[in-house]
Order: C-alpha cells, then structure tokens, then sequence
C-alpha cells in the first residue's frame, strides 16, 4: 500500500538532506552520503512503482540506512519521469526505474515530443525482470490453439479484432509484431487501460488481446479466457502448458515483453554504476523476493550493466522495424 | 446461498476495526455537511477525494459513501428545524417538516424522517445486494455500441431533467464533454486540445474540475448571500412519535421507498425528483390533500425515505456498469479509478471484497445514522452556528493541499481555480453545474465508445440501431427530447422541480 504519510516525509528528508549536502562532488568510495532517488515515471501503485520501492528498501538496507525514496513523476506515457533523469546531474543520487515502453518505443513512435535520446543520455544498470504478455481468447472462440487462430486470421483479413490497453502500449505493440511476423490483418481495438479491454473481451466483444501474465491469470485459473501462447521467447514457469508463439513455425524469436529496467543519466562514475548493479542484483538473488515475485508470471532477470546495454540497443533495432511496417508512428 | 458468502465476505470487511471507523468517520461527516446548508456532500467528497488516496479502497469507498447518504440523512434536520434544505433532496421535506416543527411537533418530524430513512436505506441496501450481481451479468453483454447509447441516453436525462432548460442542460452537458476531451486521445493516441502543456496530456484531473467547480465556487457564491436562520430548537422535546403518527407513516414510508429505489436506479434522476415524485403521490392518495403542506406527517416520512432509497440505489449503475447516475456518484466513480479500480460489471468478481464489503457497510452506517440523528440532534443544531467564515477558508486550504497531493502539481491548483472561477460563472448564468461535470465524465466515454463501434463495423453506422438494447436506448434519448419540447411537459417539470 502506497503511503502518502510515507512519501511526504520521504520529501521532507530529502529537503533536508539536499541542503545539507556538501557542495563538492563526491567520490565512488564515499558513494552514497545523501539522499538517492529513484525516479519511476508512472503512476504510484503500478507495477514501476512495486518495482522501485522493493529496491529502495533494499537497497537502504544495503547502504547502512543512506535514504532512497522513490519518486512518482507520471505524465506522458512516461516520458516526463524519463526526461526529467535524462537532465539529472550524473552522480548517482538519481536513478530511473522504466520499462523498455520510454527507452525503446516512446522514442520511435513519438518523434519529436520525446526530448531525451534513450542511448547517448543513459547508461543502463540492469534489468531486473521481464513480464511476458500472454495472448488470450474468449471461450467462445473456435480458436483453440495459436495456429488454428492465425489460419482463422488469414482467411477473413480485418474481420478479426484484437483489443489493447492503448495506443503505442506494450498490448498494441505486441500485436504489431504478431501482425507483422505472422503476415496476419487484425482490426486494432485500443482500449483505455487493461482493464476495460479485459472486460470487453469477457463479453467477446473482441476477438482476442495480449494481456500481461499478472493480469490475466485470475481470467485464466477461472477459464474465463482462454490462453493460446505467451509472447516470450520460452514458455513461462506460471503457464508451463502454454507455448511460445516463438514455437510456432516461421515465428522463431518473436519476443515481445514488457520489462523492467534501471538506468541512471548517461556520465555517471563507472565505480557507483557497478555499486547501483550490485545492490540491484542483491534484491534480484534474494529468495525472500524471488518467491513472491516469481509466482506473478515475472521473469527475474539481473544483467550487468554490459548485457543491457547490449540489450536495449538490440531491442531499439528490432522494435524500428516493427514500428516502421505497422505505420504506428504516422497514427501520432 | 451464494448471496450468504458474499453478505457474511462483505460484513467481515465491513465490521473490521479500521473501516468501522472509516465508517462511522463518513457518517459522521456526511451528517455535519447535511446539517449545514451550502455544503453538501459533493463539495466534500470534492474535497476529500485526493485525500483518500493514502486508504485502502474498501475503506475509501466506504467512507465517501457514507458521507454520501449521511448527508442525505442530516438534510432533513435542517430542514425540519430551520426551514432550510441542507441538501436539495431535503428540500421536499422542509414543506411540511417545518409545519410540524411550528407546531411544536419536531420531535416526531425528526424520528419519522429517522426511521423512514433508515427503512429505506436498508431496502435499497437489500436491492444492491439482489440487482447489482444479476446486472452485472447483463453488463458484459453490453459491447461499444451498447455503451455508446446508454451512455447517451444517461446525458440527455441528467440534462434534460435540471432545473432550468432544455438547452441550457444541454449545454452545460457539452461544454463539460469539451473540457472532458482535453489530453490524449484513446482510438489514436493523439494529444488533443493540450496546447502543448505537459500537464493537459492525461486530461484535466477530475479531482481539480470537481473541487473547483463545485467546492469553489459554492463558497464564493455563499460569500455573498446572507443566510438568515430561524433555528427551532428549543421546540425540540418530545422524540417519540405517537400510535398514529407511525400509523399514518408505514405505508408512505414503503411506498417512497419504492419510489426512490426505482427513481434510483435510471441514471439523470437524482434523489430530489424521487422525494417529489413521493411527494406528489402522498398528496394523490390522501383522502384530504389539505392537509399537506400544513405538517401532514405523511409528508415527511415519504420524500426522506424516497430521497434515502435512492441515495442507495444510485449505487447499482455506478458499480455494475460504471455509469454514474448523479454529480456524486461520478465523484465516487472517480474516487475507485484514483485507485486503480476500472469501474464495470467486473467489479463484483475481481473485487469482492470492495463491493460487498461497500454494500454491508451501508447497512452499518444506516443504523449508525440513526443513534447518531436522534439523541445527538440537539448537537447537530449547534453546529449550524458555526460562522462561515471559520468554515471557508478551512474548506479552501483544504481542498487546496488535497488537489495539490494527487500529482505533486501547482498547475492543477491553478486549473482548480480556474474551474472555480468557470463554475461561479455558471451559477451567476443560473446554470446546472452537475450537467458539467456528468459531461466532462460521459462525454469523453460517449466518444470512445461510438468510435470503437464504429471501428469494430468497420464504418457501418447500422450497429446502433441493430443491436436491439441500443436501439431501445436512444429511442427513450430521443422520445425525452421531444417531450421536453412540448410545453406544457417542460412546465409541468419546471413547476415540480420549483416546488421540490
């Protein structure tokens, strides 16, 4: 539970701990003697938020109870919260907790009003879990597998309509690639939020949709919704029955999951960069951690600073194309 | 019993320590605002709704809740007393209340209004219970074309059946649905009506529209009128009602509730047409229709229990299928989505807990309500002594602090005063702010679902008058527009609301 008492005082701490800061930059040894924040650039009480506050708390534990607050900057489909660390000072008292939705799609689709460059202004830390999205049916559909819903697709091009929880959202970005690599038409239905596209597939009132495994897994354990394939690139431990689409023939690799990542701005001292990954894949290693996190259909990930550099620019590539193709970005 | 699990599930949610107390704390509130006339429950749930945002759900939603019918019940003791409505639902009672009261008779008045009210409250509870699960059935079946024509329909009612006109309602429906389109576009992600500012991209925040416009300016409005007060309290002695008073009273008090829970349930007719519409009947079946408005007891007992069924019963299209049927439930609408709830039929299933704990709740604070009215009322009359200008500036500040806490922003202060200033606007042009503000709510929903209709066939229009509940939807939109049109309806209508 979100806490405002909580955040208020957290600011307040903050307040005094900026005026108290010495004016001088600090070394990697001393690393950290003030306040560390931690910006994520959605809303309190959704899955960056959780996220952000298990690693405040563990990484205060780690830094002999040096303050980290967390920082809820929402607005813009995130790019307000990430452009705001873009500009931050690189001293690593600023951290951005974000999905792959602000580094590697809002800069593709939204052209000119996304002011920071997701490469030259951050170095990544580590991502610390991926969450797949899983493709779902009404139970009334005739679709019982993910072959048989994509012959049904290709037969009757654009009659088949496929829900989102909007427009340039992971939901909408997955079936883009779906459409794409599959070489299928399907109507795109964008919704407001999960929710409401959740409750309008209930009552069959689309076709299908992609929904975030958290999301959908009280539908599925009532077999309310009926799930044809997950869209990381192996099966999930919460869904082992369910395949990849990536096993489909002539969809290997298709990967399409929405992740969780830690950056900070790009110019930061290497040594408090390793320090920030090291406290971050504590949290990731800690079994405590692990087992709640892990039954949510998350995948924990915990790379180096090296791996998801590596992989943000490998993901900015493979998304260009995508974006491109479904003319996403000329709908904005 | 599956209704059994979920009553003894919602009354363990209900009877646990914290929301007891969150509970008591909105009847409580809801009590002191409805005694106190110019401050009604919109303007506080307006005020308290960034507050709740640190509360769990379930004890947020029944809070407000019961500041909502809370509200309802102290209307009527300032009405009964002081000749004043608290709340405009109250306004009916006020005719022979305070007959009664001059006739040294409050203390019946009071209790009758008491019972009737908490005799209602609880039926429209019961109804909640029974109606709420089977319409959310119904609801999934509703689909964007379904949901475009209701949503339509529930606009033009709510504006149509305001005091005042046709056109102005309307009007006022539109304006609010322009306000309402401001921020990103939800079928092609565009930003719209934003004039580049970051803080417009979600939207105007319905926390700043709703405190601006209702708590804002209401008391800029009352700074400049001088309420006079005739307070009848020493007359107070005597609680107990007679024999025949409680005879005279049962049937008209299941008869409002009837009335009420009915009236409740249609979205646009608020609680003040549902006690008039008691009101009237009362005086129909009456075999000497003289008596009223000279302290007939009838009077009493069956406008507060209408007004209170109602209150109740507003509960089901705003829970079950997400659409708000008055100004305050699209307050409470916007209080569960603060928290992250996508109001909708799927509500009873994926949230248990919030509703049926939210529908044992009513019970308790019902009879809460009563402890609370009838030995306490000579405290409630105290507190309409309460000058003004203590009570203001403590409203603004707080609605100030509240605004600023739901996003850490000074510009959505600076909209809120910006809507305050629109809404004293509005009420100077003698117009209904409560169209507005069920505009800035449907407007947008009403575009996003005649989009997606549309969407889905593939530019066909025929698919709002093919699916047979839409057709029925718009056919009863449209009939009601023309009957406004025909004068001697819009009179009828005028006079009815004039007189309520």
């Amino acid at each position: 539970m979100f806490s405002y008492r909580h955040h208020i005082a957290g600011l307040a701490i903050s307040l005094i701990a900026l005026q108290a800061a010495p004016a001088l930059a600090q070394s990697a040894e001393d690393y950290p003697d003030q306040t560390v924040r931690i910006v994520t650039p959605f809303e309190a009480g959704g899955g960056t938020d959780i996220m952000s506050r298990e690693l405040a708390n563990k990484l205060q534990g780690l830094w002999n109870n040096n303050p980290v607050i967390v920082e809820n900057k929402a607005g813009a489909n995130g790019n307000l919260g990430t452009d705001i660390v873009a500009k931050a000072k690189p001293d690593g008292y600023t951290l951005l907790l974000t999905t792959n939705a602000t580094i590697v799609i809002n800069p593709q689709i939204f052209g000119d009003r996304v002011k920071y460059d997701p490469v030259k202004d951050f170095t990544p830390v580590s991502m610390l879990s991926s969450l797949p999205f899983v493709f779902l049916v009404p139970p009334s559909s005739p679709a019982k597998t993910m072959e048989e819903f994509l012959e049904l697709a290709k037969k009757s091009p654009g009659d088949l309509s496929c829900g989102s929880s909007g427009v340039g959202g992971g939901a909408h970005l997955a079936l883009e690639m779906l459409k794409a690599r599959a070489g299928v038409d399907i109507t795109h239905v964008p919704y407001k939020g999960t929710g409401s596209s959740i409750t309008a597939l209930l009552g069959a009132h689309i076709d299908c949709l992609f929904v975030s495994i958290l999301s959908a897994s009280p539908y599925i354990k009532q077999e309310q919704l009926r799930p044809l394939a997950v869209s990381s690139l192996q099966r999930n431990s919460s869904l082992p029955d369910i395949p990849a689409v990536a096993e489909l023939p002539g969809l290997d690799g298709f990967e399409s999951d929405l992740w969780y990542g830690l950056l900070v701005p790009a110019g930061t001292d290497p040594q408090i960069v390793q320090k920030v990954y090291e406290g971050t894949k504590a949290l990731i290693d800690d079994p405590d951690f692990r087992g709640r996190f892990e039954p949510t259909g998350a995948v924990l990930v915990g790379n180096t600073p090296e791996e998801f550099s590596k992989q943000v620019i490998n993901d900015i590539g493979k998304w260009s194309e995508v974006v491109k193709q479904s003319g996403v970005a000329n709908q904005l | 019993m599956e209704l059994l699990q979920h009553l003894s599930l919602g009354f363990g949610v209900a009877l646990s320590p914290m929301n007891l107390a969150y509970c008591f704390a909105g009847v409580l509130l809801g009590t002191f605002i409805g005694v106190l006339p110019g401050v009604g429950p919109l303007v506080t749930i307006a005020v308290l709704l960034p507050l709740t945002f640190g509360l769990p759900p379930e004890g947020a939603m029944i809070m407000l809740a019961g500041i909502y019918y809370g509200a309802a019940y102290g209307g009527s003791t300032t009405a009964i007393l002081v000749n004043l409505p608290g709340e405009s639902s109250s306004a009916v009672t006020c005719i022979d209340g305070y007959q009664m009261a001059r006739q040294g008779r409050a203390g019946p008045a009071l209790a009758i209004a008491a019972i009737g009210s908490v005799v209602a409250g609880c039926i429209g509870t019961l109804l909640i219970a029974f109606v709420g699960p089977p319409l959310g059935a119904v609801a999934l079946k509703f689909g964007a074309a379904e949901y475009f024509s209701l949503m339509f329909m529930a606009l033009i009612c709510s504006s149509a059946l305001v005091r005042g006109s046709l056109v102005k309602g309307m009007g006022m429906a539109f304006c609010g649905a322009i306000f309402g389109l401001a921020g990103t576009d939800v079928n092609s992600g565009i930003d719209r009506f934003t004039f580049g500012m970051d803080g417009l991209a979600e939207g105007f925040d319905f926390v700043v529209v709703a405190a601006g416009l209702f708590a804002f300016s209401e008391i800029v409005v009352n700074l400049g009128v001088s309420l006079q007060r005739d307070v009848l309290t020493g007359r107070v002695t005597n609680l107990m009602p007679t024999r025949e008073d409680l005879k005279a009273s049962w049937k008209p008090i299941l008869r409002g509730t009837g009335i009420g829970s009915i009236l409740g349930v249609l979205p646009g007719t608020g609680q003040t047409i549902a006690s008039f519409a008691s009101y009237a009947l009362e005086r129909k079946l009456s075999k000497d229709p003289s008596r009223f408005g000279k302290g007939a007891i009838e009077g009493v007992a069956g406008p507060e229990s209408a007004n209170n069924a109602a209150a109740q019963t507003h509960f089901i299209p705003t829970l079950t299928l997400g659409i708000p049927s008055s100004a305050t439930m699209a307050l409470l609408l916007g209080a569960l989505m603060i928290h992250g709830i996508t109001p909708g039929p799927q509500v009873m299933t994926s949230h248990p807990s919030l509703f049926w704990g939210l529908v044992a709740s009513m019970w308790i604070g019902n009879v809460m309500l009563v402890i609370l009215n009838l030995p306490l009322v000579g405290l409630w009359v105290s507190f309409l002594k309460v000058p003004y200008r203590w009570l203001y500036p403590l409203i603004l500040v707080f609605s100030c602090i509240g605004i600023y806490t739901v996003n850490m922003s000074a510009s959505d202060v600076a909209f809120a005063a910006f809507f305050g200033l629109l809404g004293y606007i509005f009420l100077k042009l003698d117009c209904e702010p409560a169209p507005f503000i069920l505009g800035f709510l449907l407007g947008p929903m009403i575009e996003e679902n005649f989009r997606r209709a549309l969407l889905q066939s593939h530019g066909n229009p025929e698919v709002f008058v093919t699916s047979p509940l839409s057709a029925v939807f718009l056919a009863i939109a449209f009939g009601l527009m023309a009957l406004m049109v025909v004068p001697l309806v819009r009179q009828q209508k005028d006079q009815a609301i004039e007189e309520g």
